[in-house]
């Protein structure tokens, strides 16, 4: 079957309640969803979300990279609708490299990894659906559930507390704290007390710290029983990282400084962190992530499946996949659905349950009914191209 | 708890009738389109009522097992002999309205939300939270109604000339609902004492409900709701 169609919609979903950490306090989604169609008429749906702090891409960007150097490669090419397994690696060809033009790359774009993510999980959900199999089977299986985790949001100490308290009573065991200054100490040691000694905690400093800032900050937070510091340091300062990552009291985990697979080799190489932070959207799509997770395994790299925050059901499938095909993840983060977002664009949400337990999404595909209306009534302006 | 859940009920239906939608819907300046979207909503979300009381029902308090029986008994339209059913008269407003045609896709639309929160995993760990859950956010509707619903059967009928007639579920409600959401209120602080909750466990779980303002996202939409806390800027 051969690609005739592609729509690709930016969509602003209102969140619940906003969404802070320390670079960023969010009200609503900024996401991109592509909806691919062949010419028997088979649909496949596809998400990502980019972030400038993140992979340097803005929607607009996105959008424009989409229609004027994805879609050109895709448009009219044949994919297999035999459900085999060498579909990701063929879609994976199809697209090509993501690297920006010089003048892109002057403008702060480090890769084309949201757009690319967005185009491939389309085209993959495409495939598998006109094969009748899903995404979980060609990896392997998916036979290894991870439990979800509760992100809190940065804010004063008694209302972490509270946010904390209330996301224990769904059973959740294992969270990560937004911190930025030396005042969200305090929120670690409220989330600590309000959770109890059992609870695992994670810390994510958005990349605000210096080399100085980040150790005088880790080393007063290690009292508080921490398995892992997300992203102290930012990109700009990664020159830092093997001496952070020797010295922190508490294991380091890179995000947004692993955007590429040469950012992994160096991280590797240079012992610049202990752990890393994959995720779907950054990593460029799904066949990238997995090649993100076979460089960490062989090189003794802990790493968890990350999410962004204000993806739909979309993103979170690919990410429950990816990350249930495994037992090496060590911690999942995503599938919030309507606990951060006022609206889905499915039919049946994605969500977690309680105890932060999912299910395997068992349909063809992903798993998942995305609803059109639901996109459409979201979306700031859909391109439409054939 | 029961003098914090009704101050927190009073909130909400101040954020209500405060709303754009509201007030427009009020002053007469809302389109014709918006009194039919407004009276579309609200004949899906109460299409389920029935089955919610019945949930509530099977899980009730002893002291409250009475009360909830009434409830569910006058939804049905079978307390008394001559009864209607509040789905019934809800059809009745719609068809005040001329929107008959819409009856069938708005069952469909009711029936597949219904679904949607069926299959929703559960966050809570017992039928214990889902049910104060669920009880409270029944109750408050039942609390809005006795406030507002004599303000929405004038307004249906000034400026979107509605009979009386079919405006009986609104008139209905602001006349029974006053004593409806005393005892609804009687009834959250029962199933609290019944099933041992904590005043900060009951409150996490009350605030966990009450996230969004779910009068405006059920009566106006999720945009509107979202607008209404400033979401969608």
């Amino acid at each position: 079957m051969r690609v005739v169609r592609a729509d690709i919609s930016p969509l602003n979903v209102p969140f619940v309640e906003g969404f802070a950490h320390a670079t960023k306090e969010r009200r609503f989604s900024d996401t991109i969803v592509v909806r691919v169609e062949t010419d028997d008429g088979t649909v496949g749906w596809g998400e990502g979300i980019p972030r400038p702090y993140v992979s340097g891409e803005t929607v607009a960007g996105t959008v424009g990279h989409l229609e004027e150097v994805l879609w050109p490669r895709v448009k009219g090419q044949e994919i297999r609708e035999d459900g085999s397994h060498v579909v990701l690696q063929e879609v994976d060809q199809l697209l090509g490299g993501s690297t920006p033009t010089d003048e892109e790359r002057e403008s702060g774009v480090i890769a084309h990894h949201s757009a690319r993510a967005a185009m491939e999980i389309a085209l993959v959900d495409c495939a598998l659906q006109k094969g009748g199999v899903s995404l979980a089977s060609i990896l392997g299986g998916a036979g290894h559930p991870s439990v979800y985790s509760g992100v809190l949001t940065q804010a004063d100490p008694e209302k972490t507390r509270g946010i904390a308290r209330r996301f224990a009573r769904f059973g959740l065991q294992e969270f990560k704290i937004k911190v930025s200054g030396p005042e969200t100490l305090e929120c670690i040691a409220a989330a600590r007390e309000e959770l109890g000694p059992d609870a695992s905690l994670r810390l994510d400093a958005n990349g605000v710290w210096s080399l100085e800032e980040a150790l005088e900050f880790l080393t007063a937070a290690d009292e508080y029983d921490i398995l892992s510091c997300e992203e102290p340091l930012g990109r700009e300062r990664m020159g830092d990282l093997p001496e952070l990552t020797e010295r922190s009291p508490i294991p380091i985990m890179l995000d947004e400084s692993l955007v590429s697979l040469q950012d992994a080799l160096w991280a590797i190489s240079s012992r610049a962190c202990d752990h890393f932070n994959i995720r779907v959207s950054k990593c460029g799509g799904i066949g990238r992530t997995l090649a993100f997770m076979r460089i960490a395994s062989s090189s003794g790299m802990g790493f968890q499946i990350g999410s962004h925050v204000g993806e739909t059901s979309i993103l979170s499938a690919a990410a429950r996949h990816v990350a249930f095909s495994t037992p090496e993840v060590r911690h999942l983060e995503g599938s919030y659905g309507t606990l951060l977002m006022a609206d889905d664009v499915v039919s049946s949400s994605v969500r977690f349950g309680n105890g932060g337990r999912a299910p395997l999404l068992k349909g063809p595909g992903l798993g998942i009914q995305v609803e059109p209306d639901r996109v459409e009534q979201w979306s700031t302006g859909t391109v439409k191209l054939s | 708890m029961r003098a914090w859940v009704e101050e927190l009920y009073g909130q909400h239906v101040n954020e209500l009738v405060e709303s754009v939608e509201f007030r427009a819907l009020s002053d007469g300046s809302a389109s014709r389109d918006e009194y039919d979207e407004f009276i579309a909503r609200v004949f899906e979300t109460h299409q389920n009522s029935p089955h919610f009381l019945g949930f509530l029902f099977s899980i009730a308090s002893p002291d409250s097992v009475e009360h909830l029986q009434h409830n569910l008994l006058e939804e049905l339209g079978i307390e008394e002999e001559d009864g209607e059913s509040h789905p019934a008269l809800m059809e009745k407003l719609v068809e005040g309205a001329g929107l008959q045609g819409r009856v069938e896709s708005l069952r469909a639309r009711a029936r597949a939300r219904l679904d949607e929160q069926v299959q929703q995993p559960i966050l809570y760990g017992s039928l214990r939270e889902i049910g104060l859950s669920a009880l409270v956010e029944i109750v408050s509707f039942e609390f809005m109604l006795s406030r507002v619903s004599t303000r929405v059967a004038q307004f249906l009928g000034t400026h979107r000339g509605i009979s009386e007639g079919n405006l009986v579920w609104f008139t209905h409600h602001s006349e029974v609902d006053i004593e409806h959401a005393e005892e609804g209120l009687d009834a959250i602080a029962d199933f609290i004492t019944y099933y041992g909750f904590e005043d900060e466990e009951a409150k996490d779980i009350i605030h966990s409900t009450f996230r969004e303002n779910v009068f405006i996202k059920r009566y106006f939409g999720v945009a509107a709701a979202a607008r209404s806390r400033g979401m969608n800027s």
